[in-house]
């Protein structure tokens, strides 16, 4: 085997770049350098984004760059190796973007001879691009326009024929919604606007499809390195049991009783009613089926339907933790049938449950408070705990009518036309974001370390990059003092490191609670014969790949000054809990995240860091 | 009986037949080396006839532990006290006056790893206190043993000029059952003269009773029968098994130790 | 170590090849009457059908069924000397809340029972580090008092506690170990780290002290389990001890049957599982209700057999769009291919699996008609099908949903 070649090593060795309206084409050799530094997957787009994209582009213009990338692992047996990412800059936040995806489009566009594909450039009229064993073609896609995303997968399938995995935009994508995201599956690709960016390229879908046969470096090797990862899913409580019962459901309650559970809106962290949304309740009473990502042992993908009621559903996926949380316990909503319905609609016109429920919340305490009347919003009345109004809400926001047409910008813009319109700064202080980016379903004065990962994250606030409340509220990896700050900044870098590790291996975060490095790493060298040696080499991917989403931002004119968290954060005491009284003390975190990752005091990488990782 | 004594039991008597083919290989404390004996290819002879124990005095019982090692080797029995009652006419220091004291406690043959121990108990000393004394430590024996749960198997004998041929029988069936009252598990006796006699020494002792082969001169007039013929009318008396004498460390002896075991355990 | 305590060792551990397999039934101390324990005096019968070298029992256990172990081809007996709660997490009731241990009977106490070896643990990783130096000094008693007794020590070194985590595991493993050896331990019981090569620096650390593998999980599989069992003694160590795994098997003899064929027999864990007691599979059989789609068997039977990551060719496929319902489609070992081939480049092994031979092949294509169920296919000038991984089918084996299971 030449070694030089990626191909049959896990990659297919070629990434595709695609000019639109012209459809001319490109199709290169992916480099062993370049995979030895970046690995794929996040790591990879983060690289040709960073190569290729000039600063200051208007991410909704052709001149953005919209990259897809899967990594050397997807397609294989490794378990959960099915993941698919979107890369580009993004509409909602500006900042570098990274957005994750399971289904089996990764699967797809691995078989269909790529690690990636990047498009610049935009279509004339609204198109589906088709990938087969190594041949691209753009075709005119009007019969899909406006569909759901549902609807436009089974057309796509229906018209192209079996075997084709979809990745596509709902109506909210077409629109532009910088809330809107890439699908499929009804899995998302889902924060950051991602869909938005596709959609202004003029792409409806993608489909993908091939022969390309997977192979591996060392096919025994990497047969043993996937049975112990495989084993270990297996054998750990939480892969093995809570996720396939509850899907991530099963923490919810937990995060409650640690007083962690962002309630009205960040108010509080502990939310009555918990107990309804729990994942058991869901499983008793609305959840059909499991059903899987491709490749993946842990089935934590439900089917939900709502059989009767105003808020009738023919299925939905989930909803997960994340969109029970910000349709439920954010907006003070309990009931599951309309939590059920909102993550449809979401689901189908394809936008982020994160940052609707977000945006709904803000509405229902700007309106508690006052700030906002009945004719502000359509006529609801948008108390927290209505359902009526939520669902109602959701249903503008991702119709993009109404007061949806502009809520769907994201609640950093929404915030910022109130305040224009009628000037009561506390518009802009009831927005809860960090560089744009909604929050998720964390409160991190319940947990100081994510309130660091949310203020250093790349994408803006993120829950996933420096994902601490495993060992902050869940107990994992032996657990960590969440009230406490000391420690936190290492804390925070590992899991960030480790994250952007695991978004450039093509394998599920899932899968990663139940392993260490030390198995990917077995993975990646057996797939690939790169040759890292040792968690700590393979670790240095992941720590480049921040440092070069890092520079991606300051390019864009991001500072440390971005890097901090809402008001309400910072200075309001929290309510309830646990953590009552407590707010996150970010500033020594910061100073010490600043340091330990190797920036000056400004947050920008020293010249001696960038050295070392090879990216001066 | 406890369940160490069971098990420890277990270990030198058959479970399928509850039998025993027990070597008496600790004469030397007594009586020195035997000619030219080699000991230690000797016991691996025996030990691959398949004797189920091998007694050892414990000076030895560590320089041969090999013998012992693991499930299928015979079981260590260990031997616990001194006699000069087996040193005849034909040793360098003829038996003057019986005498008899233990050497080794219950506690130290447990501790070097034996399934069991052994003690001797005579009748026939010249003066009353000297039964008295070597019954007493007996008793304190069979305490120690029960305490730890280790089986004790006595060889009693009647020995000295006060025993005759008339009196043998009666004498050998006093030692059996005041062994046995003090509380032994296991009983060795030497030939009772009939099988009759036997009988009887078996069926008092209620613990299992071995035929012990003793070169020790009987007194006039028994019959010397070989361990062969005694053997097999021990056994239809109902006796559990033999205690080889050191005879058969003898390497011509083995193709006989090999028979008498064949007829002990059936085969 | 002494002489009684190198004797009783050695009716443990086999002489010729100095290993063990032994079954752990002491479970009832620490968990209550859990399955398989429950009537322990019955499941140990079925146990000591399989030839165990040694069990492990509780003192008033011991005491109880001591009948079973008379005899010197009867298993050693191994008496748990000390207790913890530990182990009753939240599935069972009352669970602990806080850990502790006790010491319920000495070394002379094992010994009087007529035990070879005397079993402690000894954890590590208390917060409450005065815990911890107390258990040491309790087990460094137990060493000093299995001396005197001419008993084998045997410690189950265990990191636990919160401070405990996937990164600190294996080296508190390792660390453990080191600890036990140096207070007196004179074999161990440890848990398997996970991976060949973490454990072999937990064997390293034993310093020649024997170490038995403990099977603490439930394994995913016969061959899964056997697996870990040749991978550890593939780096050194000494046998095994299995509890759960065994007593509470549906057939602990057939369990222990494998076992001891890996452990003393030396022979390869496919040959065990597809020649041993667990019924040759002759079928696969499928539940479709519990699939969920991931597609998971179609890749691991393309890729065991071909090397590659290939749809094409799997040997099986699951029907259905998602979200599902999907319905696994397996070769049901009807032989009809067989039947059809005019060449006999098909056959039925003794076995039960249909092999192909290239040789004799045309690619005529005529399995391909006869199979009913459409999954005889030729791809790459090659026919594929299913020839139940001669023995072990990997679909099975890999199924998280018990949704694919070989049949006899």
């Amino acid at each position: 085997m030449n070694m030089m070649k990626l191909n049959g090593r896990g990659y297919a060795g070629k990434v595709l770049y695609l000019n639109l309206p012209g459809g001319e084409r490109r199709c290169e050799d992916l480099r062993e350098e370049e995979a030895k530094l970046f690995l794929g997957g996040k790591g990879l787009g983060a690289h040709i984004l960073c190569q290729n994209l000039k600063p200051g582009v208007d991410p909704l213009s052709p001149q953005n760059i919209l990259i897809f990338a899967t990594s050397p692992l997807t397609g294989t047996i490794a378990p959960t190796a099915n993941r698919f990412c979107v890369v580009t800059k993004s509409p909602l936040t500006g900042t570098f973007l990274d957005s994750h995806c399971g289904g089996s489009f990764g699967v797809g566009l691995k078989e269909a001879g790529f690690d990636a594909l990047v498009i610049n450039g935009a279509a004339e009229e609204l198109s589906i691009l088709v990938l087969e064993d190594g041949e691209v073609e753009l075709r005119g896609a009007h019969g899909l326009k406006g569909m759901t995303t549902l609807e436009t997968e089974r057309e796509a399938k229906r018209v192209l024929g079996d075997g084709f995995q979809v990745a596509c935009i709902g109506p909210a994508g077409e629109r532009g919604a910088p809330i809107a995201g890439v699908f499929s599956e009804m899995r998302a690709a889902g924060r950051g606007g991602a869909g938005a960016v596709m959609g202004s390229k003029g792409l409806k879908a993608i489909a993908a499809r091939g022969s390309e046969r997977v192979g591996v470096y060392d096919g025994e090797a990497f047969t043993r390195a996937s049975w112990i990862a495989h084993r270990m899913i297996r054998m750990h409580e939480v892969t093995a049991r809570h996720l396939p019962q509850y899907g991530s459901a099963n923490i919810l309650e937990t995060i409650n009783e640690t007083g962690a559970l962002p309630t009205r809106n960040f108010q509080t962290g502990t939310f009555e009613y918990a107990s309804e949304i729990s994942g058991a309740e869901w499983r008793r009473e609305l959840w059909a089926r499991d059903t899987a990502c491709g490749r993946c042992p842990i089935a934590c993908s439900k089917v939900a339907a709502v059989k009767e009621g105003p808020y009738r559903v023919e299925f939905t996926d989930g909803p997960d933790y994340e969109s029970i949380w910000s349709l439920g316990a954010l907006c003070g909503v309990s009931a599951k049938d309309a939590i059920a319905k909102a993550n449809e609609l979401c689901d189908l016109y394809g936008i982020d449950t994160i940052s609707v429920g977000n945006i709904v919340a803000y509405i229902m305490e700007c309106y508690e408070k006052g700030l906002l009347k009945e004719g502000d919003v359509d006529g609801l009345e948008p108390t927290f705990g209505s359902r009526g109004a939520m669902v109602a809400l959701v249903d503008k926001i991702s119709k993009g009518t109404g007061v949806g047409e502009f809520l769907q910008n994201g609640v950093k813009r929404a915030s910022e036309k109130f305040f224009a319109e009628k000037g009561d700064g506390a518009f802009l202080k009831l927005a809860l974001h960090v560089k744009g980016l909604e929050l998720p379903g964390y409160d991190p004065r319940a947990a100081q370390g994510m309130g660091l990962g949310y203020a250093t994250s790349d994408r803006g606030g993120c829950h996933l990059r420096g994902y601490t409340a495993g060992q902050e509220l869940l107990g994992y990896s032996g657990g960590a003092n969440p009230l406490r700050t000391e420690g936190k900044a290492k804390l925070v870098i590992d899991r960030q490191n480790e994250k952007a590790v695991v978004d450039s291996s093509g394998i599920c975060f899932y899968a990663f609670f139940a392993q260490t490095l030390k198995e990917v790493r077995m993975l990646v060298d057996a797939a690939t014969g790169l040759g890292y040696g040792s968690s700590r080499n393979l670790e240095k991917v992941g720590e480049r790949v921040c440092n070069l989403t890092r520079l991606f931002n300051l390019r864009e004119g991001f500072t440390s000054k971005d890097d901090t968290l809402p008001e309400r954060l910072l200075r309001e005491p929290m309510r309830t809990g646990p953590a009552k009284g407590i707010v996150v003390n970010l500033e020594p975190m910061l100073k010490e995240y600043y340091q330990l990752r190797g920036w000056d005091e400004g947050g920008v990488p020293t010249r001696a860091k960038l050295n070392e990782l090879g990216l001066a | 009986m406890g369940t160490g004594k069971d098990l420890r039991i277990s270990e030198f008597v058959d479970q399928d037949d509850k039998r025993s083919v027990i070597l008496q290989a600790s004469q030397g404390i007594m009586l020195g080396p035997s000619g030219d004996e080699r000991l230690d290819e000797a016991l691996e002879r025996l030990a691959g006839a398949g004797v189920d124990g091998i007694i050892m005095s414990r000076g030895l019982a560590n320089r041969y532990s090999r013998i012992f090692r693991g499930r299928n080797s015979p079981a260590m029995i260990m031997s616990l006290d001194w006699t000069n009652a087996f040193r005849g006419s034909g040793h360098p220091l003829p038996m003057m006056r019986l005498e008899h004291l233990v050497l080794t406690t219950v506690e130290d043959a447990l501790t070097l790893g034996a399934s069991g121990v052994s003690a001797y108990f005579f009748v026939g000393y010249e003066r009353d206190e000297y039964e008295a004394r070597n019954f007493e430590s007996l008793a304190a024996i069979c305490r120690e043993c029960d305490d730890l749960e280790v089986p004790l198997l006595v060889q009693a004998i009647p020995v000295g000029e006060r025993v005759t041929k008339g009196n043998y029988a009666d004498s050998l069936a006093l030692a059996s059952r005041m062994a046995v009252e003090a509380g032994s598990d296991l009983v060795a006796v030497p030939y009772a003269g009939t099988a009759g006699e036997m009988e009887r020494i078996v069926a008092a002792a209620k613990v299992p009773a071995l035929l012990l082969d003793l070169e020790l001169k009987l007194a006039q007039g028994q019959p010397d029968l070989g361990l062969v013929q005694a053997t097999g009318e021990a056994l239809d008396a109902g006796s559990s098994g033999i205690v080889l004498g050191r005879r058969y460390l003898e390497a011509e002896k083995v193709a006989e130790a090999e028979r008498l075991i064949r007829l002990v355990h059936g085969g | 170590m002494g002489l009684g305590q190198e004797m009783r060792l050695n009716r443990i551990f086999d002489q010729r090849d100095g290993r063990a397999v032994i079954v752990a039934a002491d479970h009832g101390m620490m968990l209550g009457p859990i399955s398989g324990v429950q009537e322990l005096g019955k499941t140990l019968e079925k146990v000591i059908e399989g030839k165990p070298d040694a069990i492990l029992l509780s003192p008033g256990q011991a005491e109880d069924l001591y009948h079973l172990f008379m005899g010197r081809k009867a298993p050693s007996l191994l008496v748990r000397i000390d207790w913890t709660n530990t182990f009753r997490d939240r599935t069972y009731t009352l669970p602990v809340r806080e850990t502790f241990f006790s010491s319920i009977a000495t070394p002379r106490d094992a010994l009087k029972l007529g035990a070879h070896a005397a079993v402690a643990y000894l954890f590590i990783g208390h917060e409450d580090e005065g815990q911890e130096a107390r258990h040491l000094a309790l087990v460094s008693k137990y060493a000093s008092e299995c001396a005197r007794a001419g008993l084998p020590l045997i410690v189950e070194p265990m990191p636990f506690g919160p401070r405990v985590n996937k990164s600190n595991y294996t080296e508190l493993v390792a660390t453990s170990v080191r600890v036990a050896v140096e207070a007196g331990a004179n074999a161990l019981k440890v848990p398997y780290t996970g991976d060949p090569e973490s454990f072999r620096d937990v064997v390293r650390a034993s310093a020649g002290i024997p170490i038995l593998v403990l099977g603490g999980y439930r394994a995913l599989s016969r061959r899964d389990l056997l697996d870990v069992i040749a991978e550890t003694l593939g780096v050194g160590a000494s046998g095994v001890v299995f509890g759960r795994n065994v007593v509470q098997a549906s057939d602990p003899a057939s369990v222990l049957r494998d076992i001891r064929a890996i452990v003393h027999d030396g022979r390869p864990v496919r040959d065990v599982v597809a020649g041993g007691d667990l019924a040759k599979p002759t079928r696969l059989r499928v539940h479709p209700e519990r699939c969920s789609g991931c597609q998971v068997c179609t890749a691991v039977c393309s890729f065991s057999h071909e090397g590659v990551h290939d749809w094409n060719a799997s040997r099986l496929r699951v029907e259905g769009k998602w979200p599902g319902p999907f319905k696994p489609v397996t070769c049901t070992q009807c032989e009809r291919c067989v039947a059809a081939c005019e060449r006999k480049a098909l056959s039925r092994s003794s076995l039960g699996h249909v092999g192909w031979e290239a040789e004799r092949c045309n690619l005529c294509g005529k399995c391909v008609d006869a199979c009913p169920l459409r999954v005889v296919a030729i791809h790459d000038s090659k026919v594929k099908i299913c020839d139940l991984c001669q023995g072990v089918p990997e679909c099975v084996e890999w199924c998280s949903r018990n949704a694919l299971v070989a049949m006899a």
